[in-house]
């Protein structure tokens, strides 16, 4: 039984969204709550999750509540690569926890596995300026590690 | 902020990288290095497709190791093997390298001397001398049990009475046993592979076939395209025996064809070749193009077959489990002539032999 009725979202800077019942769902958490609650005019709180974040996760959720049923695979990759491709390390790594705040599992996934992406060809000091990560290593136990793993850390062999 | 993402999410980041990862971000920090080298990590990279490595043919050049996952490759120096002349690798698996350091003619009255070495942990164990042997013929290596973490070697050679033996080496017991007798028959070149309890090497007039519990030997035709001329490579790929067959017409190559060879019964008499794919016409051509009188490398690495023609910087990959093909442009162009054995070399962190 499909609900017609449209569901409020406030985020946490108050912000107020309203959103159709189907897309909402796609949220575990929002599914859940309202499956006890039913459709209510009060808007539901997302402590956690700022409207610039809230935003992009309903556009995600907007795309995809159709795109199951009527859109190609490959389409809806290409739109899930579109919509990550200009999002800056901050707003993937926020849309990463709202993401798993409000249980939406693919854009999860999505998320994970672009931040990994980007930094998969990165060396360990790029990882630390990009993270905000302090090298605790002494010198001695990174040449360790880094002697250990030679393999790893060799240039690859050019064409 | 990285540094406000729950440990859980952090976790799934780094899962969520490729193999070489696991090792590299080991010197980001204390914390990655304690996560990425866990049991966690440790167990999905043993789990996931093996690297291709290639190995020189008895020259003293590196290795080098394909990455499926970052589609790159590395040099991987083997010079922490004690070699006093260039090795001959005769196999892999779970991660370790069978080497044999004595091939040289000038060495010929001493026994053989086989070492199984780990090329990612630098690290190398000198096998003891073997009992009958005294020129190897054939040899391979094989992983033991479901955990992999036991391996034996396998040598088919010639006596000091000029008889062919089969010795059996378990790194369990760190002995040698005597496994039969063997016809004594001109074995091709030294690949021999294992698969199911059973020995396979290519031999004039087609494939020996040992099962070595019960000690039957079987020849395999192998199998025919036709008229035309097929001139096989024996390659393993997930524990199915494959020919990769160029299928030749006056020197020149006009197909590529690999099959499975499939037994209706134990004792092997009964025995079909079943066709698994021919290389397709859209990547024949160039294929062929660059093969220098139909010469051609290949590899099985985890489910994956990987051909090269001899003159080509591109490498084609067919998943055998996907039935897809697909292409590596990247392949060095100064290695492009050398001689490579195509091996997989699975990913065993912290497996360090002593």
């Amino acid at each position: 039984m499909v609900k017609e009725c449209k569901v409020k979202l406030k985020s946490s800077d108050d912000k107020i969204f309203e959103v159709d019942y189907a897309v909402a769902i796609q949220s575990q958490i929002l599914n859940n709550t309202l499956g006890h609650t039913g459709c209510t005019d009060s808007a539901l709180p997302l402590h956690n999750v700022s409207s610039q974040i809230l935003a992009k996760v309903i556009d995600y959720c907007e795309y995809h509540v159709n795109a199951s049923s009527t859109i190609s695979e490959k389409d809806v990759k290409m739109w899930d690569q579109e919509f990550v491709k200009h999002l800056d390390q901050a707003t993937l790594l926020d849309l990463l926890m709202a993401a798993q705040y409000l249980g939406i599992h693919n854009l999860q996934e999505l998320t994970c596995q672009t931040v990994a992406d980007r930094i998969k060809d990165k060396r360990p000091e790029d990882i630390r300026e990009i993270f905000n990560i302090q090298n605790d290593l002494t010198p001695e136990e990174e040449e360790e590690i880094r002697c250990e793993n030679e393999w790893a850390f060799e240039e690859e062999v050019s064409p | 902020m990285w540094s406000d993402l729950p440990e859980h999410l952090k976790e799934r980041v780094m899962e969520s990288l490729p193999v070489d990862c696991f090792f590299r971000f080991r010197a980001v920090c204390k914390i990655w290095n304690a996560l990425l080298s866990s049991e966690h990590f440790n167990s999905m990279a043993r789990n996931s497709q093996p690297f291709l490595i290639l190995c020189p043919f008895k020259t003293q050049r590196p290795a080098l190791i394909y990455s499926f996952f970052t589609h790159t490759w590395r040099p991987i120096s083997l010079s922490f093997i004690p070699y006093v002349c260039p090795l001959n690798i005769g196999g892999s698996a779970s991660g370790l390298l069978l080497v044999d350091i004595q091939t040289n003619p000038w060495f010929a009255r001493t026994s053989p001397v086989l070492y199984v070495c780990n090329p990612l942990s630098k690290t190398c164990l000198r096998l003891p001398g073997m009992a009958c042997v005294r020129s190897i013929m054939a040899k391979t290596i094989a992983p033991v049990g479901a955990k992999r973490d036991e391996y034996k070697v396998m040598v088919i050679g010639r006596s000091i009475r000029d008889m062919v033996f089969l010795e059996v080496y378990n790194s369990a017991s760190k002995s040698w046993k005597f496994a039969g007798r063997i016809p004594d028959v001109v074995i091709r070149n030294e690949s021999m592979i294992y698969s199911k309890g059973c020995l396979f090497c290519m031999i004039d007039g087609g494939m020996m076939a040992y099962n070595i519990e019960q000690g039957i030997t079987t020849v395999v035709a192998m199998p025919t395209a036709g008229a035309h001329n097929v001139w096989p490579r024996l390659i393993c790929c997930e524990s199915r025996v494959i020919v990769v067959g160029a299928i030749e017409e006056n020197y020149s190559l006009k197909g590529v064809i690999m099959w499975e060879v499939v037994f209706h019964d134990e004792k092997m008499k009964n025995y079909v070749w079943e066709e698994i794919v021919k290389m397709p016409d859209s990547l024949f051509d160039e294929f062929r193009r660059c093969s220098n009188l139909g010469w051609f490398q290949c590899g099985g690495v985890g489910d994956k077959i990987c051909l090269r023609a001899n003159v080509s910087t591109e490498m084609l990959v067919y998943d055998v489990s996907r039935g897809s093909w697909s292409r590596v442009f990247n392949f060095p162009a100064d290695l492009r002539y050398v001689s490579m054995r195509y091996l997989p070399l699975e990913v065993m962190p912290n497996t360090r032999l002593s």
